[in-house]
């Protein structure tokens, strides 16, 4: 539970860094050691608080000199309206310690509402704080939702990974698309017997074509290596090697609306003109 | 039209053309040489050219002539360097990086299907030249090629 008390107008709350001015209901920051030295002195209200106490509640796990407390203590005092001289409410006792008078310390109850109203703003402030502090860690670090160096580095890994891993299947799955649609270009066979093969979508031309081709090359007893044909829509190319090796390629371009029969007999006519 | 006789003007030098799978061995030439005619007019043209193909790149020297249908001559030499790219056991994308050319006599780039083939703008785009390997053997190579718009060829290995 929060403990909580209100010295004359000042409010403290047990875990907070801030006091509330009661009366004009605004947040004050004094010094750290100042306020836990304080915050000692309201606990122990009343009574006389050793300078040892005093030093090890006000400067947890540090070791500093009486001059620190005697500073601490008049800045209470000026904070309180006293000072060392008239000693109203903060009492020196010497050699031993000080005391704060009880009739300026109330304890607030945390359950009352009227702690709520004393706690509520200071938790809004300390909401306040923890956002402001929340905007200034670097973008990234948020963007990650890590705090600490080494978990950013680990997500900034895996995610570098990922990111990596996923432009490279982006890669091989695009370039594969890629090589089908290339590779589709050109027409399969779509005639081949003997030395003679026909690469055409016009499978009708390729028939036709490579019976007439296979028949000269009969009548005419012509063994060649190979006869390949390609037929697109406005080309018809050839490539013939003959028995002895020699090689004859050639590029016909043709008319649109030229008939099967048509480019089957200019390509039988120039096939048996490369032999001649 | 066919009467027409064309004769190269130059020979070939050098036409280096590295593709891997075109050889077992890297460094590998061939010739190539074709004839173009358009059965609509009186052009025809020749085109004659070494290809060298080593470690992913190539290199390939062409001399030209084309007689166009007013019979006009046309000489035309260029050089091509670029790289290729095995896609698949026979087929392969070549890029072309660099082209110097000299034509003979003219002034002006010539509008004839050869030397436009060699100037199309798809020369320098990616993967729009295709070639498909359909046979090899030890002295030639049956591919259908790019050239002017979809080509079968046989290659004469050096």
């Amino acid at each position: 539970m929060t403990r909580a008390f209100k010295v004359k107008q000042f409010v403290l709350i047990e875990d907070s860094l801030f006091i509330l001015d009661s009366k004009t209901n605004q947040q004050l920051r004094i010094g750290t050691h100042d306020l836990l030295t304080l915050k000692e002195l309201c606990f122990h209200a009343g009574k006389i608080v050793s300078k040892e106490s005093l030093l090890e509640k006000g400067w947890p796990g540090k070791i500093v000199s009486d001059s620190s407390l005697t500073q601490s203590i008049r800045n209470i005092r000026t904070l309180l309206g006293d000072n060392g001289k008239e000693q109203k409410w903060l009492k020196t006792v010497p050699k031993i310690g000080y005391v704060l008078d009880e009739s300026i310390v109330h304890k607030i109850s945390n359950e009352s509402l009227s702690v709520d109203s004393y706690i509520e703003p200071l938790q809004k402030e300390a909401k306040l704080k923890k956002e402001i502090q929340k905007t200034n860690i670097p973008r990234l670090k948020r963007w990650l939702n890590c705090t600490n160096n080494l978990s950013c580095g680990f997500k900034l890994t895996i995610l570098s990974l990922l990111l990596v891993s996923t432009a490279n299947l982006s890669y091989k799955v695009y370039k594969l698309i890629l090589i089908k649609q290339k590779t589709t270009k050109y027409p399969k066979i779509s005639f081949a017997q003997g030395a003679t093969t026909i690469y055409s979508y016009n499978t009708e031309f390729a028939l036709e074509a490579g019976k007439g081709i296979d028949d000269w090359l009969d009548k005419n007893q012509m063994k060649p290596q190979r006869i390949d044909v390609l037929l697109l829509q406005e080309n018809l190319s050839f490539a013939i090697v003959d028995q002895q090796g020699k090689i004859t390629n050639k590029l016909i371009l043709l008319e649109k609306g030229f008939e099967n029969k048509q480019v089957v007999k200019l390509l039988v006519d120039e096939v048996s003109h490369a032999f001649n | 039209m066919l009467s027409i006789s064309l004769f190269l003007v130059a020979f070939l030098n050098i036409l280096l053309f590295i593709i891997y799978g075109f050889s077992d061995t890297p460094g590998v030439a061939y010739d190539i040489d074709y004839r173009v005619e358009d059965v609509a007019s009186d052009y025809c043209g020749r085109s004659k050219s070494q290809i060298y193909f080593d470690d992913n790149k190539f290199e390939m020297k062409s001399v030209v002539e084309e007689i166009t249908p007013n019979n006009e001559k046309l000489y035309f030499e260029t050089q091509k360097k670029g790289t290729y790219l095995s896609l698949s056991e026979n087929v392969y994308s070549m890029s072309f990086t660099e082209h110097t050319s000299n034509f003979i006599g003219n002034k002006r780039l010539p509008e004839t299907p050869i030397i436009n083939s060699f100037y199309s703008a798809e020369r320098y785009l990616p993967n729009r030249n295709l070639i498909e390997i359909k046979h090899r053997s030890e002295n030639y190579l049956i591919l259908i090629s790019f050239i002017n718009g979809g080509q079968i060829l046989a290659l004469e290995r050096h």
